[in-house]
């Protein structure tokens, strides 16, 4: 479905992102991990458009698509949920999530979409009319996601859903991305939270220092037979 | 101070402040969607003034003239950004700055070639000097014509703003760029959009203004760009309501000023103004409404 090939990422004259493939088929979540600074975010926002790669190629569904623009890519069907949620605080729960109905100009998919989110965050339904800055950390997390399921994407990329959250909500965003998976959505996921990111992924992929230092299926790592944390280090 | 004065001077303050807030807003609207102070958003208000002094000289009447100046006002806006702006998008914030205030520039120099570096006079219709007597109240038509004119443009705004996709995209934008683009919000149409009101405000208060001095300068837009300015740091930066409230909250310093500062201190009712603006903002360094950047984790 999404292919990377060779890419190389800029910040200015800074390269940090070295020459990096990977692919992601229909259907699977597909894990990237790896340490602080490693280069995931940068990855997720290249592949939807946020930024131009110096080299390489990304394709999807068998187009390329680096230089497409995020508006583009949302129109094709890739969304991201990006690092810190970053909802819009002075926009009420539904505003957020109108804004992320966009693209979609046919009101009554508009309120289907709106009636899946609510259905599946029913706290977001109870709190339509709150301003998104008042929403605590697991609900703001909650309309992110929510806000992103709304141009009703194919491809959903999720950069640390779970940061700042209580265990108990980083279970229930795991559980979630696996209902997710099985409504038909695609998922690359970048975690911190290695352990139980492989929990639910088909495959994973560990970033550091800008290079993909391993990739293999999530139980190869959980087995052991890949070795992780040597990984993260940086040079397995 | 007898009632009626102060029935005058609170319609003399909305009157100014609604005016005030138009132009704040319009300054406002740049700013939260790019973060650039555009400088040239005065020369708008002159863009319109002329425009209406030629308009008006050629006998056209007054409300067609203002109509027109309001258009040219917001075309003028959206044109600017393309030539000045738009190919500058990824330059750092000074450069954007400059550009602005060498459009600034060039506005002032072409109206002083083409037309002249001397006031000209704008004829207003005689029914905006009169005065409504109700009993022994004495009310100004114009200030009343200005603060209609103000409110309902403000009005208008905010239910654009609040009910429409487009005021979505414009306040989402303000809120966060780069989200707003995640969204599927195309940078480049929500950016002209921002322009074109931003323009059309200045032409709302362009108008509003020529009929308070009746004369056309092509500095004339220094003053309206400074009082929008000093409105929008009082409201709070980025922050749209904010500069509405902070034009009016200048107006009724300016008033309030006016009226109680004893005579010989009149001439410098401006520099007190600005006292009061620093004490303000000594208290609430982020304005009265801080806009909200941060991210909560
Ligand atoms: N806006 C920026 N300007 C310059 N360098 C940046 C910028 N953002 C990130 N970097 C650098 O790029 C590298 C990769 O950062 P990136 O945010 O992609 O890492 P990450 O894997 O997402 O890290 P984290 O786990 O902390 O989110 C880091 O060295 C970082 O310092
Ligand atoms: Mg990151």
């Amino acid at each position: 479905m999404l292919q990377v090939r060779n890419l190389v990422v800029n910040y200015g004259p800074v390269e940090v992102i070295h020459g990096i493939s990977l692919n992601v088929e229909k259907g699977e979540i597909v894990s990237v991990l790896g340490p602080n600074g490693g280069g995931k975010s940068t990855l997720l926002r290249t592949i939807v458009g946020l930024m131009r790669p110096q080299q390489g190629e990304i394709s999807y569904q068998a187009a390329r698509i680096d230089g497409r623009s995020p508006e583009e890519n949302l129109a094709h069907g890739i969304a991201l949920v990006p690092e810190g949620r970053r909802i819009f605080s002075r926009l009420t729960v539904l505003e957020n999530l109108w804004a992320g109905a966009y693209l979609v100009r046919n009101k009554r998919v508009v309120d289907e979409s709106l009636a899946f989110v609510f259905n599946q965050f029913p706290i977001l339904a109870e709190r339509r009319a709150q301003l998104g800055g008042t929403l605590s950390g697991g609900q703001q997390q909650m309309l992110a996601i929510g806000r992103a399921l709304m141009s009703r994407p194919q491809l959903m990329l999720l950069d640390e859903p779970s940061l700042g959250l209580a265990p108990i909500l980083v279970q229930d965003t795991f559980q979630l991305i696996q209902r997710l998976r099985g409504e038909g959505l695609t998922i690359i996921l970048v975690e911190q939270n290695a352990r139980q990111a492989l929990e639910i992924s088909d495959r994973a992929y560990v970033l550091a220092s800008g290079q993909m230092q391993a990739a293999g299926r999530a139980e190869e790592f959980q087995k052991g037979g890949l070795d992780l944390e040597r990984a993260y280090l940086g040079d397995a | 101070m007898t009632p009626e004065l102060l029935v005058q001077q609170l319609i003399n303050a909305l009157s100014l402040g609604s005016i005030y807030a138009l132009l704040a807003l319009g300054l406002a609207m740049v700013f939260s969607v790019l973060g650039m102070l555009n400088f040239a958003f005065g020369e708008l208000v002159t863009i319109t003034g002329y425009v209406m002094f030629w308009l008006v000289a050629a006998q056209t009447s007054f409300v067609t003239a203002a109509v027109a100046g309001v258009i040219f006002a917001t075309l003028a806006s959206v044109l600017i950004e393309q030539i000045a702006f738009r190919p500058l998008r990824r330059a750092p914030f000074v450069t954007l700055l400059f550009s602005s205030f060498a459009v600034a520039v060039i506005i002032q120099n072409l109206i002083r070639q083409l037309v002249s570096p001397r006031p000209k006079g704008v004829p207003v219709p005689g029914i905006f000097d009169e005065v409504w007597r109700f009993g022994t109240f004495q009310i100004g038509v114009l200030p009343m014509i200005t603060l209609g004119v103000g409110l309902a443009a403000l009005g208008l705004l905010a239910a654009f703003l609040q009910r429409t996709s487009w005021g979505l995209a414009i306040r989402a934008a303000a809120l966060d760029f780069e989200v707003a683009r995640l969204m599927g919000i195309r940078a480049n149409r929500v950016i002209s959009l921002a322009f074109a009101i931003s323009g059309l405000l200045a032409g709302v208060a362009g108008v509003l203004w020529v009929a308070r001095r009746g004369t056309v300068t092509p500095d004339m837009g220094f003053v309206p760009i400074l009082k929008a300015f000093i409105a929008v740091v009082i409201g709070g930066l980025g922050n749209l309501w904010g500069a509405v409230l902070g034009g009016f909250v200048l107006a009724f310093l300016e008033v309030t000023l006016d009226v109680v500062l004893p005579i010989e201190f009149r001439p410098y009712t401006e520099a007190f103004a600005l006292i009061a603006v620093v004490v303000i903002l000594y208290f609430r360094p982020q304005g009265l409404i801080a806009a909200q950047t941060a991210e909560r984790v």
